[in-house]
């Protein structure tokens, strides 16, 4: 077999040359335009990343500031919370004591309605028992009654301490004449007995004169010099009612 | 006395220069992918159209094919691997056309290019391992085997062009054969298996300088 050298060494050149041109004309700019859409598509892919990455940014702010939101708005509705607490104990307070001064008032008012009833009850009572009393008395004989008060002169004299009957009899020896007012006036026969047994519990010197005064009811008023010894009704009526206008209890 | 239909013939000088019709014929592959590629990759954009997706394809399988075999990245060796195995496909399917001899058809390519597979093997081997590292690795696994390995890178590379000029060639006779007894259709099946055989022989041949290089890189089991 004949090998041409020449033919041989051509192609080898030949080869070589092929090799260039491919690389220069094919494989080189093929290869650089996949680098550069390899390059775009990693650079879009890098874009993608750190657009996501922002997003997720955002998205941990969001819930950030929704949390701060919502924490918030729980201060918010629990000073909201207190407020309305603190408002409406306030009020309840204010209600509570509106409440306990009307109550107070009230009770004021109705102890004093009633003490004011109380005392025209009293008075009803007093004016009715008077009224009863003064009709029973009108029944009595005035011998009789002369003679029951007339007792209880001498009892209430016979009780006295002797210096305090002396000081009531002060003024009498000087012809003071001592002056017995009775309810109604004194039969002579009474006025008698009467003057009899006063001579006997103060002294005979004592000049003794009589009158009446329907305004006494029943009972005696003896009108020393210097001062008067009342047991009639009516002094002691005028007691009740003074207590009755005190708000006393009468004695 | 007839020419050996083995030598190639002769179709002009260049001075002293005789160019062969294989010569001539590489040229003008040479021509068609050079200007082709030229034509064709002007524009690119980042994002291609039918054309450039084609083109893309075509080099992205390639460098897919080298790197599968290599096992790392094939840019270093895609432009001679890639231009060794778009040459052979041209070359081999360039017998096809009427008139036309294929030049791996004649014993100066395949052994122009089994040459040229043999120093590009030897010099990435160096470049890879350094030049001690290379030498040493021929007395991979006991020393004993040196000289049989040694034996191996130029038996390897004389099998390398047999087989390709063998095979092609043998075809265009068979064809030739075919043609002048049977008649003018008859070959045509055989022409098809013509251009399987030269794609698979491109293939192989492809292949086979990937896994020789690929060895002396230290990438690939040599054996």
């Amino acid at each position: 077999m004949h090998l041409d050298w020449w033919t041989f060494a051509l192609q080898t050149v030949n080869f070589g040359i092929l090799v260039w041109l491919l690389h220069r004309f094919l494989y080189k700019p093929v290869l650089q335009a996949i680098d550069a859409r390899r390059a775009e598509i990693e650079a879009r892919f890098a874009a993608a990343t750190t657009a996501e990455a922002q997003a997720r940014e955002a998205l941990a702010s969001v819930e950030a500031q929704r949390e701060g939101i919502e924490a918030e708005r729980a201060a918010a509705l629990k000073e909201a919370m207190a407020q309305a607490e603190a408002a409406a104990e306030a009020r309840r307070v204010e209600a509570q004591r509106q409440a306990d001064a009307l109550l107070d008032g009230a009770r004021k008012t109705l102890a004093q309605e009633r003490e004011e009833a109380l005392d025209a009850a009293r008075a009803a009572s007093l004016d009715l028992g008077l009224d009863i009393a003064r009709r029973l008395l009108a029944e009595v004989p005035v011998e009789l009654r002369a003679e029951a008060w007339l007792e209880r002169v001498e009892q209430h004299l016979a009780a006295m301490e002797p210096d305090e009957r002396d000081r009531m009899k002060q003024g009498m020896g000087d012809g003071a004449p001592l002056r017995a007012v009775t309810a109604a006036p004194l039969p002579e026969a009474a006025a008698g007995a009467w003057r009899e047994r006063l001579h006997r519990a103060l002294g005979d010197g004592a000049a003794i004169e009589f009158a009446d005064d329907p305004a006494l009811i029943a009972g005696v008023e003896l009108h020393f010099p210097t001062s008067i010894l009342r047991l009639s009704w009516r002094s002691t009526l005028a007691g009740l009612k003074a207590e009755i206008e005190n708000h006393g209890q009468p004695r | 006395m007839q020419a050996s239909p083995l030598a190639s013939e002769i179709l002009f000088h260049l001075g002293p220069v005789p160019i062969s019709r294989p010569v001539v014929t590489t040229w003008a592959i040479m021509l068609v992918l050079g200007g082709g590629s030229w034509l064709l990759t002007r524009r690119l954009a980042v994002h291609p159209d039918r054309r450039q997706a084609v083109l893309e394809v075509v080099v992205t399988a390639i460098s897919g094919q080298i790197r599968d075999v290599i096992g790392r990245e094939p840019r270093s060796l895609l432009s001679l691997l890639g231009t060794l195995f778009l040459f052979l496909v041209m070359a081999n399917l360039s017998g096809v056309l009427p008139g036309v001899k294929a030049p791996t058809a004649q014993i100066e390519t395949p052994a122009a290019l089994a040459v040229i597979v043999f120093v590009s093997v030897h010099w990435y081997g160096v470049r890879a391992q350094g030049l001690g590292g290379y030498l040493a690795s021929f007395a991979r696994p006991k020393l004993i085997m040196l000289p049989l390995n040694l034996l191996s890178e130029v038996t390897r590379t004389f099998s390398l062009m047999v087989r390709l000029f063998g095979n092609v060639m043998s075809g265009e006779f068979v064809i030739g054969l075919v043609l002048a007894l049977a008649g003018l259709f008859v070959p045509i099946p055989l022409m098809a298996l013509e251009i399987l055989l030269g794609l698979v022989q491109a293939y192989i041949f492809t292949i086979l300088a990937t896994v020789f290089i690929g060895a002396a890189i230290g990438s690939v089991e040599k054996g």
